[in-house]
């Protein structure tokens, strides 16, 4: 029997043809009504930080979508800090769909896409914002910023949505070899942006609020980074919603001063915690935060516990020079997500050191083949170095590609092997 | 000799050491290594470069960073100790900015592989390997010609469309053929750092940008026959091309899907086939084969032997059928085509020399060994359906192996058709799977759904997850005839999803054997708000088309 929710979902997806713009509000709608709800009836099974975590995470859905005017349409890799120094909103893609399936939406959407042509294959995270832009659920934005870091499907999806939505679209260019090369020309490209941004918006960047900005971003990463040195032997609750949320704050809400928030109060969360947590997972990549058995075996346990996700790290790089621009091109640039795979997978060895991870776990999203691709050596490494890998294949957000038997059976299994060690 | 993968390999400065370079065209009949040491999902063209360069033993070998599936082949063979294993970057813009990156990464790539092989670079050579890359673009004879465009379709499929319709001019406009610089002066060079910046452009500007470029103009020239769109699965950037250009294309389109393996040359045939009846180009007929037809003869048989049935109707040339018969393929199409074919004369009361023709159709068609003409099961179903439904405009057909959408004229020739790709979802292999993990037979399964009262959703459409959904919602005692509407809802949603694409309109009437699944088809017209209509007659649709191509040619 469909629940509440779905019935919901299933109605807005049933409306997406007929009336998008009254689904756009519908799903504003629905977005204020949770975010209220995640402020003024917390989670009593999150910590203080974690229940804040998810208030700023529902605001930066809300405000992009509810004035488009002021919406910069961008992916996840894409630095923001420019957009937040203007007042702007930046609408993360990837938060996008993981937003819609969150509504028990995005069947319609992925259809949509379809339709239309793009491939079955394509990225599901990309197929969904397809499908808004396809349907005009996706509202036309001030204006489209992306890079080419991390995958081909950026270099698709928002030249596709710019032309079909007529919306102006700039497009930073991250070369595969990081090296001060790059730095410089990725810091020319923001530069050239923030002059466009100007232009566009009709808005002036003033220097003082960049570099807040920037030191808003500087200060996250140092917290997030002691954190991850207290992860090995101190437990604070984790919930798989929660995770993609803290992904949000270490890519596009960099900046923010929500989200420096956010990092003392999980500093502080940490620094009270006298648990100690069970088996520890390293999760690599995105997680399928709606796949009934993953959430059984992982939220808010302490064994097994997500002791660090990967895409909550990548890109948790030093941006020391005072040059707000070099210092954003520097931390993308040095994305673990960029160059030969072998960087990721090095990555993936130091974080598991770092939290003494007991496994990891490397999910394969639908369409990733960045991941896919990758997945044979970063388990490799992880091996090598002394830590099981259990490669799983699903999807973040499309539930008609993943199967909870089959995941069921494999991490039910891998776990019970991590506890025979 | 050294090896590279895409038309953006710096072959001009290989031939500045005096080394020849050869483009990759790997077509494995497996990818056995390469699924193992990459993964699955990984586009069929990096799988088979991993199945090449492991079966001949590559050992030099130049990757451009031109998308993900390409950066991850290289990350794979870092692991082979290959001699000399080179990932060039290579900018999405072509400005000044880009040229200028671009430069200083040709000449570092120059100078690793002046460190590996000893050798001195000479641009002098290098030059004029230019000059000889420059406008050697193919072009057709007179103009006409049909281009495939999309990505690489290699040798395989070139001489699969070039035997398939001979005369036919083909010309590979993918991402890996046709590659020519567009004419430009050469400058005479002091330095070294002055022919990088000039090469860097030319790459970068002097080719036909592929769909990694965000620059992406000049791409399609239009072709004056049609266009053979070719994808491969889980390549991200062809489709995003074909949905635009089915939108805009005067010309007829087809779309071809192949993972690069000899796998499916069956569908594959077919396509293309039916493409070349289309477009009737260089005088191609409808029908091949070796049968001389006998005008005098009052009768004309029709064969459709399908993967699941073979089915057989004769009719006289008054169009009035006489005698038919639908029987199991089985093993043997040949076998069963000729004890179809006697069932079918037994019926109709008339002798087999009393035949003036026999047109088959189906999978089988080939293969079958008997004297006929054969015709594509996509012009024999237009045929038939015109002749069992006269207002139709779009046929759906759901056979055991594929589904297909055909859209028709007023005088039953085809308009365009789209057929699903070598999956089994939404075919009635999908919901044969399912009724076994029901334990029901196809007629049960098909009365059973119509009794539903709640609405299931089934969201799984790969076929192996949908059963053990299946199985999930009988173990929460669901009642079957609501797990059943909810495949029927999920067949449906598939197809409408295909009808969509293939651009069909009303009227619609649907053929194959899942069109004898009244909850099915209930569902379909729902979906498509429009009636659909069935026929007894349905499942012998192609034969049917057939036995009317015979009489009629």
């Amino acid at each position: 029997m469909p629940g509440i929710v779905e019935r919901v979902g299933s109605y807005i997806s049933n409306q997406t043809e007929a009336s998008p713009a009254y689904v756009r509000q519908l799903l504003i709608a629905a977005y204020r009504l949770y975010g209220l709800k995640l402020k003024y009836l917390k989670n009593p099974n999150l910590t203080d930080a974690k229940n804040y975590l998810g208030t700023v995470s529902m605001g930066c859905m809300v405000r992009p979508l509810a004035h488009p005017e002021r919406q910069v349409l961008s992916s996840i890799f894409t630095p923001c800090e420019i957009f937040h120094a203007m007042g702007l909103y930046p609408m993360c893609a990837e938060q996008f769909a993981t937003y819609t399936n969150g509504a028990y939406a995005e069947h319609a959407f992925v259809e949509a896409a379809e339709r239309a042509g793009i491939a079955e294959t394509f990225c599901s995270y990309h197929k969904i914002v397809m499908g808004g832009v396809v349907l005009g659920v996706v509202p036309k934005p001030l204006a489209i910023v992306n890079t080419s870091l991390a995958c081909d499907a950026n270099n698709l999806t928002f030249r596709e949505a710019a032309e079909r939505l007529g919306a102006p679209q700039y497009y930073i260019d991250v070369p595969y070899m990081p090296g001060e090369d790059a730095v410089d020309y990725v810091a020319d490209q923001l530069r050239e942006m923030a002059g466009w941004m100007q232009d566009l918006s009709g808005i002036s960047l003033r220097e003082e609020k960049l570099l807040e900005a920037a030191e808003n971003s500087r200060r996250t990463i140092r917290n997030l980074r002691k954190v991850i040195t207290m992860r090995k032997d101190r437990y604070v609750p984790a919930e798989l919603t929660a995770e993609l949320y803290e992904v949000l704050m270490t890519h596009n809400a960099l900046g923010m001063p929500e989200t420096l928030r956010y990092s003392r109060m999980l500093l502080r969360d940490f620094g009270k915690s006298e648990s100690a947590p069970g088996r520890k997972i390293l999760w690599l990549h995105t997680n399928p935060f709606y796949q009934g058995i993953v959430k059984e075996t992982f939220n808010y346990k302490r064994d097994p516990w997500i002791a660090l996700t990967e895409m909550c790290y990548d890109s948790l790089n030093s941006m020391k020079d005072s040059d707000p621009y070099r210092a954003m091109a520097h931390r993308t640039v040095y994305n673990s997500f960029n160059g030969p795979v072998t960087r990721r997978a090095d990555r993936a060895v130091r974080m598991a050191r770092e939290v003494e991870a007991d496994g990891a776990i490397l999910f394969c999203h639908w369409g990733c083949k960045e991941t896919c691709g990758g997945s044979a050596v970063i388990a490799d490494a992880l091996e090598s170095a002394g830590f099981p890998v259990l490669i799983i294949n699903g999807d973040g957000v499309d539930r008609k590609n993943s199967s909870d038997g089959q995941i069921g059976t494999r991490l039910g299994a891998f776990l019970e092997m991590l506890e025979g060690r | 000799m050294i090896y590279t993968t895409c038309k953006y390999a710096p072959s001009e400065l290989l031939c500045g050491f005096y080394e020849e370079t050869e483009r990759l065209d790997p077509s494995p009949v497996s990818f056995s290594c390469a699924d193992g040491c990459a993964h699955p999902n990984l586009c069929g063209f990096a799988k088979a470069v991993i199945e090449e360069v492991l079966a001949r033993g590559i050992k030099e070998m130049v990757f451009t960073d031109c998308c993900d599936a390409m950066r991850r082949t290289y990350d794979v063979l870092l692991k082979e100790k290959m001699d000399f294993l080179y990932f060039l970057p290579l900018p999405h813009k072509t400005g000044e900015r880009e040229i200028r990156l671009f430069a200083s990464d040709l000449r570092k790539f120059c100078s690793a592989y002046a460190a590996y092989s000893g050798k001195t670079f000479s641009r002098e050579e290098a030059v004029l390997a230019c000059l000889r890359s420059m406008e050697t673009r193919e072009r057709g004879t007179d103009g006409k010609h049909v281009s495939i465009l999309g990505a690489h379709g290699g040798k395989l499929l070139i001489d699969s469309v070039r035997s398939t319709c001979p005369g036919l001019e083909v010309r590979d406009d993918t991402c890996s053929g046709n590659r020519s610089f567009s004419r430009r002066a050469v400058p005479d060079f002091e330095t070294d750092d002055g022919f990088f910046k000039w090469y860097a452009e030319l790459l970068l500007k002097g080719l036909t940008p592929c769909m990694r470029m965000y620059e992406i103009g000049g791409r399609t020239e239009e072709a004056s026959e049609g266009i053979i769109y070719h994808t491969i699965k889980f390549c991200d950037y062809y489709s995003f091309e074909y949905a635009d250009l089915k939108q805009k294309a005067e010309v007829p389109l087809l779309k071809i899907e192949t993972d690069t393996t000899p796998q499916s040359s069956g569908q594959l045939k077919t396509r293309i086939e039916a493409f070349g009846e289309t477009i009737g180009v260089n005088g191609m007929k409808h029908s091949q084969g070796d049968m001389t037809f006998d005008r005098s003869a009052k009768y004309i048989a029709g064969i459709d032997s399908g993967s699941t049935s073979t089915d057989v109707v004769i009719m006289d040339r008054q169009k009035k059928i006489l005698g038919s018969t639908i029987s199991p393929t089985g093993m043997s199409a040949s076998k069963s085509a000729a004890e179809a074919l006697g069932m079918a004369l037994k019926n109709a009361g008339i002798k087999r020399e009393d035949l003036g023709g026999i047109v088959a159709t189906g999978y089988g068609r080939d293969i079958i060994e008997m004297e006929k003409r054969t015709i594509t099961e996509i012009t024999c179903h237009a045929k038939g359906a015109h002749f069992l439904f006269p207002g139709v405009r779009t046929i759906i057909d759901i056979g055991g192996q594929d589904s297909k959408v055909i859209r028709i004229d007023e005088d039953g020739n085809v308009a365009g058709f789209i057929m699903n790709d070598k999956c089994a979802a939404g075919t009635g292999r999908f919901l044969e799977m399912q009724a076994r993990a029901l334990g029901l037979t196809m007629e049960e399964m098909s009365r059973t759904g119509l009794e539903w009262k709640e609405e299931v959703q089934i969201s799984n459409m790969c076929t192996v997850f949908a059963e053990s959904e299946v199985v999930s919602l009988v173990a929460k005692d669901t009642p079957v005839s609501d797990i059943i509407h909810g495949l029927n809802e999920s067949v449906a949603a598939k197809t409408v999803s295909l009808v969509r694409r293939g651009k069909g309109e009303p009227q619609y009437a649907m053929t194959g054997g899942v069109s004898r699944n009244e909850g099915v088809v209930r569902c379909l017209s729902d979906k498509l708000m429009s009636p659909v209509q069935v026929s007894g007659q349905s499942q012998l649709c192609g034969a049917i088309g057939a036995a009317l191509m015979g009489i009629e040619n």
